[in-house]
């Protein structure tokens, strides 16, 4: 077991402030402060290797639960163990280990070129000069840099900056890795690139990989097993493709008629959500679908007929209203 | 590790010559100022010139002021963070930072202050001891030792103050007042002598100066020496307490 959380919390002490210069005045005396629960009690446990997806809303303590996983964090409550480490002592032995990655975090210099960021990491890393000079030609190489080293890192352009970052980030081959947004701002090209590249790292070094995405693409391509967590709380911890099936009772036909149809004639055909001139997308349940298409196809004369899985993101808000009715 | 925190220091060369220019102009107000008094005993013209000239010097070699920078870019705007991820002391990463800047500012004054000698010796009085000399070097050694760990000692306030400009304020004027920096320290009242020879600021600028001026004895640079050892061990741990405290309230903001 590689890493293991057990009833984690972080609470944050935020003071309230009255709107408007009365509220200033009153908070220069007197301040009232309340518990910002940003993790409340959250538990999990990965083995080596795996690749995870932190799926959750904006808030939902995704990003609070990877800052304690990484020592930047002193958890409010519970137990953190990782690599047989308590984080938040941020022992040298377990930081050469770790790596955390923030979305559009800079770590490397301005004004020097980023070659010369990797080398200091290499001397903080205490990085052998084999093992650097291997690596840092894999990373390259992946990730198609070679011909930018050199240059200034304010003159690169945010691809090329993103993949040197990765590379400063990564060039210690670190066990242990915790993206954080990692695709965010990039174009789709870049974006899949990325993807591709966590793929390839997690398959050759045998990296645990931690990360955490609003795009459903990252978590669909790359995870096996999800992670999601809403208000500080996990809502779910399973393989992907379960909950695609457990909470997927339904499937979409999308059809194009010919000729416009009313709602009225539609309706006893399966719940209609959405009908747009001559296109109709109904709701049905999975047994009853090819009986739908069917009858659909016998009783209208049909342009084209679609049927689709309800993509992820449907999904995954489904999960979210559902478990949150619950409480 | 030192060279490439050195070499980062020293891509901008205008920022250095302003501040060292700017270090300049109050003591050469005040040396001005000074040429008007007459009469101080122990003290001639050429003593009160050298002193604030000195001063200078002492201030440029001397004088650490990481606390800005770790205050802002670090805690308040989360730069800490990618240091806190690595497994490096934060202690020694901000120490190489800030003796590159002193290195480079102290051989600016230096050259200056050379300058000066060169065109106006008489107007300077300083040891010419080997003893003395020597431990006068190694004052001021442990006097630039001493202001860093104080100075990292100030940044730390920054983890429990979300406006530490205010604080920062108050410490420099503090150690402008009693540091020597203003005046001679010899010169202030003498109901303030016992608090200024305890107070840790004398030794960081004034103790060092005249140290060089030749104005005291083996034991009482010794003495000078031994104080600052103290005030460093007292500041280094007063350092690490409030590290490990600040810490824990970091909320690694910015991202």
């Amino acid at each position: 077991m590689v890493i293991s959380v057990s009833h984690l919390s972080k609470y944050y002490q935020v003071h309230k402030k009255e709107a408007g210069f009365r509220g200033s005045l009153k908070s220069l005396f007197h301040r009232s402060y309340y518990d910002a629960k940003a993790v409340d009690g959250i538990s999990f446990e990965i083995e080596e290797g795996e690749l995870i997806g932190f799926i959750g809303p904006n808030g939902a303590g995704k990003t609070t639960t990877l800052k304690c996983l990484s020592g930047l964090l002193y958890p409010t409550d519970g137990k953190v163990d990782v690599l047989g480490y308590t984080p938040f002592e941020r022992k040298h032995a377990f930081l050469k280990q770790i790596s955390l990655v923030m979305g559009q975090k800079n770590q490397l210099w301005w004004d020097l070129p980023a070659s010369d960021s990797f080398l200091l990491n290499k001397e903080i890393y205490e990085i052998p000069d084999k093992q650097y000079a291997e690596t840092l030609e894999e990373l390259t190489e992946l990730l198609d840099v070679k011909d930018i080293l050199q240059v200034q890192v304010r003159k690169l352009s945010l691809g090329q900056r993103m993949k040197c970052e990765l590379i400063a980030a990564l060039i210690h081959k670190p066990k242990v890795l915790f993206l954080d947004e990692p695709t965010i701002g990039l174009d789709v090209v870049m974006q899949q690139k990325l993807r591709d590249f966590v793929k390839e790292y997690n398959k050759r070094y045998k990296a645990t990989i931690l990360l955490t995405s609003h795009y459903m693409k990252d978590v669909e391509q790359l995870c096996e097993r999800i992670i999601i967590i809403d208000h500080g709380k996990v809502l779910y911890d399973g393989s992907l493709a379960d909950i695609v099936k457990k909470y997927s009772q339904y499937k979409a036909i999308s059809v194009v008629f010919e000729k416009s149809v009313p709602a009225a004639k539609l309706t006893k055909f399966g719940k209609l959500i959405e009908l747009d001139g001559t296109k109709a997308v109904f709701s049905v349940p999975r047994e009853a679908t090819s009986q739908t298409a069917a009858k659909l196809l016998q009783t209208f004369p049909v342009d084209d007929l679609n049927i689709e899985e309800p993509n992820m993101e449907d999904i995954i808000a489904d999960v979210f209203s559902t478990k949150a009715a619950k409480r | 590790m030192f060279l490439l925190q050195f070499q980062e220091v020293i891509e901008d060369r205008s920022r250095i010559v302003v501040w060292v220019l700017l270090a300049c102009i109050a003591p050469l107000v005040l040396i001005l100022f000074w040429r008007g008094v007459k009469d101080i005993p122990g003290w001639t013209s050429a003593d009160i010139t050298s002193y604030y000239l000195f001063t200078i010097v002492m201030y440029a070699i001397v004088m650490c002021h990481q606390e800005e920078h770790i205050a802002t870019t670090d805690i308040q705007e989360g730069g800490l963070t990618a240091y806190l991820l690595k497994p490096f002391s934060y202690f020694w990463l901000t120490f190489f930072n800030e003796v590159s800047y002193r290195i480079i500012e102290g051989i600016v004054a230096l050259v200056i202050l050379a300058g000066f000698i060169l065109f106006f010796p008489r107007l300077f009085s300083f040891t010419n001891d080997p003893a003395t000399f020597a431990l006068s070097i190694l004052i001021v050694i442990v006097a630039f030792l001493l202001t860093f760990v104080f100075k990292m000692g100030v940044g730390m306030l920054a983890f429990w103050m979300t406006e530490s400009k205010g604080a920062f304020e108050a410490v420099n004027m503090t150690i402008t007042l009693f540091s020597g920096i203003l005046m001679p320290l010899a010169f202030l009242p003498n109901w303030l002598e016992p608090i200024t020879s305890f107070l840790p600021f004398s030794y960081m600028i004034y103790f060092p100066v005249i140290a060089f001026e030749g104005k005291l004895s083996i034991p009482e640079l010794w003495h000078v020496l031994g104080m600052q050892l103290v005030w460093l061990v007292v500041f280094y741990f007063l350092y690490q307490k409030l590290w490990k405290e600040g810490l824990k309230q970091y909320t690694a903001v910015g991202q």
